[in-house]
């Protein structure tokens, strides 16, 4: 398949109302530091429920404060609009804490029957102290859980899901080192790792891989040389909003702080370790999101990004509904003016024609030179 | 136009102030903050900034000066300086949407200017920031200051317990399970190696035990109040003066004059009981409030007693006093310490636990109604289900517990107003 057809597959990922074509063979994962090659050997399809694009939540908005953002109401909507009724199992991320509380209360209370069982797995992502007995112990819970679900972690069946995820990681490392070089559509490529959501990583990594290396949105003939942008934001970028406006004003994406994209793979899961601590080690340490603390770490990206890879723009998208991110916002910019990488905060919903032209007019400010926080 | 006091149509602060121990509490706040300015300011010892969520016995067993952020935000607010240090952050480029209960104390430290306007002259530069959970300010303070930054994390629970204020005191092992106990646990060592590393002073475990011991005693008193303000046949104080009361006391909690002033407060209420002194002698509805104290405009509660005998019986300050901080065990007072605040933030705001307290404290001080902070807060919309599941009217206040552009006095009283005019109207005592 060429990266059109996995941009394709990447729209699937997007559509609305959401089929993921869950059975009882799934495992519904809410939220990406989850150890999926535990489900897969458990005998699980793991299926992820990302956020998608929609207008209105209103099963969601009963349930939500007006505090929480698109994201977390795409989720909760799809949650109880049945999407996930034929899994065997959800399983939250600490990311999702509140969700994990307010659905298993509607379940107590018997608004929502038709939920299969909720499970969150709590990986505590502190660097400020060692709380590895407690994430030891989440791993096992997780196990058990399963265990309990019909599925069965089968030693022989953990060490082919490392594996095959292992190999899927190096073909996606390999497309981002390629995106890196500032040829093609940043954002295309970040709909063809997308695709993720919707394939499994056997099919994606083939897919990936037939790739070649030819840059997505490539069309073979010179291409200007373009600003390279490195793209943060204060939501998982469940859509491909941002890199278009990024990418209309005349820049190109190399690098995104988003689990879907830059973050989709990290590192392997060491296949010569014990395999529980080798799993908790990479999700540790690939852990992303405001869980991750200190600020240190949760910025460990954008310095490596700044540092390394020398990005001409830096964009920072901060949206109306942000109650969070907005903390270290100023030090992101601190950190990018002292490496003199100019910044670019679009602070506009990028999801509305009016948001996304306004995000599209305050990069290219910053791409003249002008203002653009 | 407002008075000096930031009222526009009730009475003054100080003039609705109705016990003797208010006074004593606030002499003792000066005498304190003069000595706690002077130990770190003119003599240098280490002062901590944590959060509400942190055991503060921890460091009063230390003898660490110290001062819990999101108190002193409420304190800000109090004093009617929340705009100007809304605008400090924003200046600095903290958006208007970030929480001002935590950041408040943030704009104070990035505010170079006015250092003599800064509530109680503002704060020392901390050794050490600690919190649970990040609220993202108490992170740049630090960064601020030079000071470490240290954030706990809360455990999720996944075995809720709606009943968990009859089983916390003294089954908080059981309650909330070990292996979460423990990972409380390790946390609050590392914060004991972070306060003796800045102090260059061991932990005396003796005496941390004995702080513990004077903090529930504390809690022992507290709870004797809201049985006095549950039962007597008329509300005795204040809600305002009642939240003002409590969380004064809690800034020192674990001390010796924490306990003799909850003893005085709990004596006083109690002489205002035998000698039926109520607030408000036309007294019709009994309301609950609902979420962060309103401290910017704690006569709010007061504004509806003269006109509709409403009066304000319940808040979450003094019933966590009375539910979540008294925990029991001497073993180890540190694991207690970790037994009491691996849920307690939980327990305030999510589901079941919130709806089931707050329902469960509706039927013992007779209440008619709540009214409940609206500010986009978590887990409020299941605090309304339980309550009105129980035939609870709630009303839903769109406003924020210290940002003072949130304050809309008008609006505000005009919802209350019609709440109790066509919502309570027919179940009054």
């Amino acid at each position: 398949m060429r990266a059109t057809t996995l941009e394709t597959r990447y729209g699937e990922a997007q559509a609305w109302p959401a089929d993921l074509g869950i059975d009882d063979t799934c495992v519904v994962c809410v939220g990406t530091n989850i150890p999926t090659e535990l489900i897969t050997a458990s005998g699980f399809r793991p299926v992820p429920l990302v956020a998608r694009p929609v207008t209105a939540t209103p099963r969601a908005d009963d349930l939500l404060e007006s505090g929480y953002g698109a994201e977390f109401r795409s989720v909760v909507e799809q949650l109880l609009s049945g999407t996930a009724d034929s899994a065997a199992l959800v399983v939250f991320d600490r990311r999702f804490r509140d969700l994990y509380y307010y659905l298993r209360e509607t379940v107590r209370l018997g608004w929502t029957p038709g939920l299969p069982p909720l499970h969150v797995f709590d990986l505590l992502l502190t660097r400020s102290v060692d709380c590895s007995a407690y994430n030891r112990e989440q791993l096992r819970l997780l196990a058990v859980q399963l265990e309990r679900s019909g599925g069965e972690a089968d030693p022989a069946r953990l060490a082919v899901a490392i594996g095959a995820a292992n190999a899927w990681r190096a073909s996606v490392r390999r497309v981002l080192a390629e995106r890196r070089r500032g040829v093609g559509s940043g954002a295309a490529v970040f709909r063809t790792l997308g695709a993720a959501r919707v394939l499994d990583r056997d099919a994606h990594r083939v897919e990936l891989d037939e790739l070649g290396d030819a840059p997505a949105g490539a069309t073979g003939a010179a291409s200007p040389v373009r600003p390279r942008a490195a793209v943060f934001a204060a939501e998982t970028l469940y859509h491909d909003q941002l890199h278009t406006a990024v990418e209309s004003a005349g820049a190109v994406v190399v690098d995104e702080d988003s689990e879907w994209g830059s973050r989709l793979a990290g590192s392997d899961v060491d296949p010569d370790t014990d395999p529980a601590e080798a799993l908790l080690a990479k999700y540790w340490a690939d852990g992303t999101g405001r869980e991750l603390r200190p600020f240190d770490a949760r910025s460990a990206f954008l310095r490596s990004v700044v540092e390394n890879d020398a990005p001409d723009l830096v964009v920072v998208h901060v949206p109306p509904s942000d109650t969070r991110f907005g903390w270290d916002v100023p030090a992101m910019v601190r950190l990018c003016d002292a490496a003199g990488v100019p910044v670019a905060l679009p602070r506009s919903d990028v999801l509305t024609d009016h948001g996304h032209a306004e995000a599209v007019a305050t990069v290219a400010r910053a791409l003249d030179g002008g203002p653009a926080r | 136009m407002t008075t000096t006091t930031g009222n526009t149509t009730g009475t003054p602060r100080e003039d609705l102030a109705q016990l003797d121990v208010t006074r004593s509490l606030r002499r003792h706040q000066r005498e304190w903050w003069a000595q706690l300015k002077a130990r770190t300011e003119e003599n240098g010892e280490p002062f901590v900034l944590a959060g509400a969520n942190i055991p503060h016995e921890i460091f009063e067993a230390m003898d660490i000066p110290f001062v819990t952020d999101v108190w002193y935000s409420g304190l800000v607010a109090a004093k009617r300086r929340s705009g100007h240090y809304s605008r400090v952050l924003d200046d600095h480029g903290y958006h208007r949407r970030l929480d001002r209960y935590a950041g408040l104390v943030l704009g104070v430290y990035l505010d170079e200017d006015q250092d003599q306007e800064k509530p109680w002259g503002g704060l020392p530069d901390p050794a050490l920031v600690v919190t649970m959970p990040d609220h993202g300010a108490a992170e740049n303070v630090a960064a601020r200051t030079g000071a470490t930054y240290l954030g706990l994390e809360r455990p999720i629970a996944t075995r809720p317990v709606p009943g968990w204020w009859e089983l916390g005191r003294h089954a908080w092992e059981d309650l909330e399970g070990s292996d979460r106990v423990d990972a409380m646990l390790v946390q609050f060592r590392e914060l004991v190696a972070h306060c003796e590393r800045i102090t260059g002073r061991a932990l005396d475990v003796d005496r941390l035990r004995s702080v513990v011991a004077l903090a529930n005693r504390q809690q022992e008193c507290f709870t004797e109040v809201r049985t006095l303000l549950s039962t007597a046949p008329k509300l005795p104080v204040r809600l305002g003066e009642v939240m003002s009361q409590v969380m004064g006391i809690q800034w020192h909690r674990g001390t010796e004059w924490a306990v003799q002033q909850a003893e005085q407060f709990r004596d006083e209420v109690r002489e205002r009981v035998e000698r039926e002194q109520w607030v408000c002698p036309n007294e019709r509805y009994r309301l609950m409030y609902l979420g962060l104290g309103l401290w910017q405009q704690l006569e709010f509660f007061s504004r509806f007693e003269q006109s509709h005998g409403v009066v304000f019986a319940r808040s979450n300050y003094l019933s966590i006093a009375c539910d979540a901080y008294p925990r029991y065990g001497d073993r180890d007072p540190l694991r207690t310490l970790a037994g009491r605040y691996v849920t307690f933030n939980d327990y305030l705001h999510y589901p079941p636990w919130a709806g089931a307290w707050a329902e469960w404290e509706s039927r013992t001080h007779r209440l008619h109604g709540a009214v409940q902070l609206d500010n986009g807060g978590h887990g409020t919309r299941f605090i309304t289900a339980a309550l009105e599941a129980a035939d609870l009217p709630v009303l839903q206040l769109p406003t924020d517990a210290v940002d003072s552009r949130a304050w809309d006095e008008n609006r505000l009283s005009t919802l209350v107003l019609r709440f109790i005019e066509q919502r309570l109207a027919g179940t009054e005592t």
